[in-house]
């Protein structure tokens, strides 16, 4: 470091690395030393208390469990813009590859529509398909295109024993203008 | 004796307050820190906007276990009312008018946050933000000292972005094991990215590093066993020696996942390398090598701003 840069000598440089290193407080700003690792040692007891009771998460604190259960199956999102194409039976399949599935893409990182993360994390977690979560699912659409009729898809990708990745893509509901419609007969 | 040692050792290299100050330390963090306050401005303001679609939680996070989010949703004006109230404490903050501001900005910051990743996807795009601005609160709260409160941020800053990927290979040998590795694993996730890509985008066009994966399961294995070392050691960005390199290995883990799965941690990335290598020594051979009378200036500015 440069001796130009020096803003102050106000503290003594540190012994040479060969000698004995005296801790806190005999240390110049050893008292500081001192506060500062008592404060990392209470933050990293206090962040092991909250993500251990929380599922690994409580803002900003983290595990950071991105990934980490490896092999297991996943379940994604997809939506696809149908408003070109005529209701009929086959509307409802369930696809497998991403280019059979009917109407045209619908690029969700667009203004006014859903995140796919917020999507898929949706759908993923929602088990009864009540009135109240059909109302937040369209609730989702709500700042999106009312003219378009949107088919949402429920993704879901495994391994096979081959180690072959199999993927489905499950029709859930349409919605257009606010208003969902569910898949026929069992619903989303 | 060694652990004492060991113990000074990582204290020193975290914070060295025995250290002299110079302008390219106070340019550094001071940039660092007006970077953190914009972006978390960024985030605030677009998850206010986020939350007008949001009528549901389907997984609570942090505090919403315990007080209602409800009232952030839909039409209520309060997710921007916090946007603002946060942004004013930032600037506080940032201007030294209160010791306590980033912690009322960290306080809001959070509640803006679970308001927002109710859905069940909990964001980790913001998490060093969030990381460094309660660094910040706390090095405000312990110290009066500008310096030492700057310098107990910054260690603070280093000590848990450290701490936060080694949890991250933890998390992968706890859930999965040592076999998480694997090159199949990777994949089931490229397949997982596609969808969202094709989602996200209308389209996926796979890169030639996907495309090597999936064709050599060797070659896939390596890349997540480069992911899962770099992460392992990323301990080693507490000490002085080793912290540049070691940023440099996490940034190519950052490249990889970014070039494999078309994830990219940008706002992480760049306040690891802000943070991680030794700008202010360059800052400072470049001051030195100015006009005598335009480095007092610079200095000055410095002393004032630190």
């Amino acid at each position: 470091m440069s001796d130009e840069g020096h803003l102050s000598d106000a503290t003594p440089a540190s012994p040479p690395a060969s000698q004995p290193v005296p801790f806190p407080p005999e240390r110049p700003e050893g008292g500081s030393y001192l506060r500062a690792g008592r404060m990392l040692l209470a933050v990293l007891a206090v962040w092991v208390l909250l993500v251990a009771t929380h599922r690994g998460e409580f803002w900003p604190m983290s595990i950071y469990p991105m990934f980490s259960g490896a092999g297991k199956p996943w379940v994604r999102s997809l939506v696809r813009d149908v408003t070109d194409v005529p209701n009929r039976p086959g509307l409802w399949d369930v696809g497998a590859r991403v280019d059979d599935l009917p109407g045209k893409p619908y690029p969700l990182a667009r203004p006014g529509r859903p995140p796919q993360n917020d999507l898929s994390g949706f759908l993923k977690l929602t088990e009864t398909w009540d009135d109240q979560a059909q109302g937040a699912l369209a609730g989702l659409f709500a700042t999106a295109e009312p003219e378009r009729r949107l088919l949402v898809y429920r993704v879901d990708g495994r391994k096979n024993e081959q180690g072959d990745v199999i993927i489905a893509f499950r029709p859930l509901a349409l919605i257009q203008g606010g208003r969902l419609t569910p898949r026929p007969g069992d619903g989303p | 004796m060694w652990l004492a040692r060991w113990r000074m050792r990582l204290l020193r290299d975290l914070f060295g307050f025995d250290d002299e100050e110079s302008f390219g330390e106070v340019a550094v963090h001071r940039f660092f820190e007006a970077c953190v306050v914009l972006w978390t401005i960024e985030h605030v303001a677009r998850w206010a906007e986020q939350l007008e679609t949001i009528t549901r939680v389907v997984r609570p996070l942090g505090l919403g276990h315990y007080i209602d989010v409800s009232p952030m949703f839909g039409d209520s004006p309060w997710p921007e009312v916090n946007a603002l109230v946060i942004a004013c404490l930032l600037l506080l903050g940032f201007a030294r008018v209160s010791r306590f501001a980033y912690a009322g900005a960290l306080l809001l910051t959070h509640w803006q946050y679970v308001a927002r990743w109710c859905l069940g996807k909990a964001s980790h795009g913001a998490s060093f933000i969030g990381l460094s601005l309660m660094m910040m609160a706390l090095g405000a709260l312990l110290f009066h000292d500008r310096k030492r409160a700057r310098r107990t941020a910054m260690g603070g800053i280093l000590f848990f972005f450290g701490a936060g990927y080694m949890s991250a290979a933890f998390s992968k040998l706890i859930a999965t094991g040592p076999h998480w590795i694997d090159g199949y694993h990777l994949w089931l996730w490229i397949g997982e990215r596609s969808v969202d890509m094709h989602s996200e985008t209308g389209a996926f066009n796979m890169g030639l590093v996907q495309s090597l994966a999936t064709r050599s399961r060797a070659f896939a294995t390596l890349l997540l066993a480069g992911g899962f070392f770099a992460e392992l050691f990323a301990f080693l960005l507490w000490f002085r020696k080793t912290r540049p390199f070691v940023a440099l290995v996490l940034l190519g883990m950052h490249f990889g996942i970014g070039l494999a799965m078309n994830i990219v941690f940008a706002y992480n990335m760049a306040l690891l390398a802000m943070a991680a290598f030794p700008w202010a020594v360059l800052i400072n051979q470049t001051v030195a090598r100015l006009d005598s009378r335009h480095a007092g200036r610079l200095r000055e500015l410095a002393t004032r701003l630190g």
